[in-house]
């Protein structure tokens, strides 16, 4: 990208910044550590006098760079904006034409910006930035070809805040175990709760259906593994489900619950993979998030909504929304309303509790990053959750 | 004096459609802002008497409670409230002042307002404001620092059309300084590696057993592991795989490491004795 598209912006540094960067540095053990320590403390320096020039808030004791211990062991030049996370501000040599991001900068950042210096000068460049992708993994270099001009970090800023503010639920945070309160991880599928609209397959806990399967002697992962894709859809999700139960941090049940959510169609077996995912390997870009919260609609009717998140490939993502009555086997009142709202908060998909109805239930794909709402609705009274995918 | 209208022709310039030259008959607050004398209109704080700074305040906050309480884009009032708070908000001393003669400064400001008539219904959550039930001072407060923020990237946005800088360059104290770095001599060195050493050794022996913290119900996750693993390890293990080692989630190992364990680390090198003059640990 040309450097005009781009827009640079020069920094200037004065002697407080050389101070500080000289201080951090002078605590190294090596002339390669401590040169490094300098320069990501004035890189840092230079993007907080930035952001400062921007009116943007931000805290500079908060930041790895400036932890007395931790800039000791760790390459870090990280800049704490309050509330929203945390920039990375890579320092980049001259003749440079990518930036090096050792393993503990390439979690928890917001975005990176590439601060170019120059030999003998009291200036630096602010180059671009490159905002963090959600869910794809950060690789050790990126190029400077590939960073953006810095506009796009003030709009991702500026997009952060309003999420933040509108008190949206990020699903992508869920998945890191973040949810605002209210919200409770719901990690026992197949309680009283119907598995997947009309699939016809609805079981109460009492019918345990993982322990009616017998495990294979000796090794019972992968046993299980083997009966992934064996058998009819009752037993192929009962080993999934066990699969979750005992496969803890076990690398073989990670791998084949990985490969069965790429290739698998039917959509219960899918979503059960996901969960089970999200037991053996919590963090995983691919598990399944589902999260319960109680709403009282009026005094008279409680209900609870649950949410289920899992992404799917090329940005997308499946949401399957539900709302049942409190009670097992009481009904929900007639003409409860479960409502999707689009990003303009107008009626997308909607369904009403029939007589006798327990729950209600409706699945839907979204773009990730897109803002949909989910509304319950009792007569004259509801509530909406705002989310973001 | 009725109005005091001489500072800044807007009208003419406002992009909000349908802003009427006319000005909202008289009320208490707009008289209370003519008593700002022209002089300190742009300038700097002195002069503002307390009472005056509360009665701007309640008149900011009326403004914006006229143009929140009429939601209609066609509703007459709101468009009075939007014509009456972009003529106070130029004449406001908090408001960002941008000198640089490359800059065309009504343009910034003309911008700036074209951005609040179309956001302004967002303002209130972003600052988890109960614009009703909010006190005067809080709520124009909180207005005046969103505006300022709009402002400035306006600002940034005309810079970049024009090419030019938005930061002065002009260094206070110039001196050449490299940036590549100090070299550090031998004896720094030694000097150096021995107070790593101590503290290593103080994360790996934990002698005041402070570093023995958890999340609860979670022994296997100590502050001394978090350490060992982030630290002392080499390279760092990804907080993903810390996560999924421990069998917790990702949000729960970080939000211990940033809330518990990072300000405990900190008192170590005054624990050794390691607080240099300056007091640069702290």
């Amino acid at each position: 990208m040309a450097d005009l598209e781009r827009f640079p912006i020069t920094i200037s540094l004065d002697g407080e910044a050389y101070d500080l960067a000289q201080k951090f540095a002078s605590e190294q053990t090596t002339s390669l550590e401590s040169k490094q320590v300098y320069r990501n403390t004035l890189a840092v320096w230079a993007v907080n006098r930035f952001l400062q020039w921007m009116e943007i808030d931000t805290d500079l004791s908060q930041g790895d760079s400036w932890h007395p211990v931790v800039r000791r062991f760790n390459d870090v030049a990280d800049l704490v904006i309050p509330s929203l996370g945390r920039l990375e501000c890579r320092p980049v040599l001259p003749g440079e034409t990518s930036v090096h991001l050792p393993v503990e900068v390439r979690e928890e950042r917001i975005g990176y910006i590439a601060v170019q210096f120059q030999e003998k000068s009291n200036q630096v460049q602010l180059l671009g930035c490159y905002v963090s992708p959600e869910t794809d993994e950060l690789p050790e270099q990126l190029y400077l070809k590939d960073f953006n001009p810095l506009d796009d970090l003030l709009n991702h800023l500026e997009w952060l805040e309003m999420v933040k503010a509108l008190g949206v639920n990020d699903l992508r945070e869920w998945l890191k175990g973040l949810f605002k309160s209210g919200w409770e991880e719901d990690e026992e599928e197949g309680d009283h709760l119907v598995v997947g609209a009309n699939s016809g397959f609805r079981f109460r806990k009492s019918l345990e259906p993982l322990d009616s399967i017998d495990l294979g002697p000796s090794d019972p992962i992968n046993f299980l593994i083997k009966k992934l894709y064996m058998g009819d859809e009752w037993s192929r999700w009962a080993a999934i489900e066990k699969l979750g139960r005992i496969g803890a941090g076990n690398s073989d049940a990670i791998t084949a619950l990985t490969k069965l959510l790429e290739v698998e169609q039917d959509e219960n077996i899918r979503w059960q993979a996901a969960f089970s995912l999200r037991k053996i390997a919590p963090s995983h870009p691919k598990a399944g998030v589902k999260l319960r919260r109680l709403i009282k609609l009026g005094l008279d009717y409680p209900v609870v909504l649950i949410v289920k998140y899992r992404s799917e490939n090329e940005g997308e993502i499946s949401v399957w929304v539900q709302v049942c009555s409190v009670m097992p086997q009481t009904h929900l009142p007639t003409g409860c309303k479960l409502i999707v709202l689009d990003e303009c908060g107008k009626v997308w998909k909607e369904v009403e509790a029939q007589d006798k109805d327990e729950c209600i239930q409706r699945q839907f794909e979204a773009d990730s990053g897109e803002f949909f709402g989910i509304q319950v609705e009792m007569g004259k009274v509801s509530h909406i959750e705002n989310f973001v995918g | 004096m009725e109005q005091d209208h001489s500072q800044i022709e807007l009208q003419s310039q406002l992009i909000v459609p349908k802003v009427s030259s006319q000005v909202p008959k008289s009320s208490s607050q707009i008289g209370a802002v003519t008593r700002i004398k022209k002089t300190q209109v742009f300038h700097s704080t002195e002069g503002d008497s307390d009472q005056s700074l509360k009665c701007q305040d309640e008149q900011l906050y009326r403004l914006i409670k006229g143009i929140l309480q009429h939601q209609e884009d066609e509703s007459r009032k709101r468009q009075q409230s939007f014509e009456s708070l972009f003529k106070l908000i130029p004449k406001l001393s908090v408001i960002r002042r941008n000198k640089d003669p490359r800059i065309d400064y009504q343009d910034a400001l003309n911008r700036a307002f074209e951005n609040v008539w179309r956001d302004i219904d967002k303002f209130p959550k972003l600052y988890q404001l109960d614009i009703s039930d909010s006190d005067a001072e809080r709520v124009s407060r909180c207005f005046l620092k969103w505006f300022n923020k709009i402002l400035k990237r306006r600002i940034y946005d005309i810079y970049r059309e024009l090419g030019k800088q938005p930061l002065s360059l002009e260094v206070e104290s110039p001196r050449l300084m490299v940036n590549s770095g100090p070299a550090l001599c031998t004896l720094d060195q030694i000097a150096h590696q021995e107070q790593l050493q101590k503290v290593k050794d103080y994360i790996r022996n934990d002698p005041d057993g402070v570093l023995q913290i958890h999340p609860d119900g979670a022994p296997q996750c100590s502050c001394q592991e978090l350490c060992n693993r982030r630290l002392l390890s080499e390279p760092s293990e990804r907080w993903r795989d810390i996560a999924q080692d421990l069998h917790l989630s990702q949000g729960t190992v970080t939000a211990f490491w940033h809330r518990q364990c990072k300000p405990l680390l900190r008192e170590i090198p005054k624990k050794l004795g390691l607080l240099s003059e300056e007091g640069y640990y702290g």
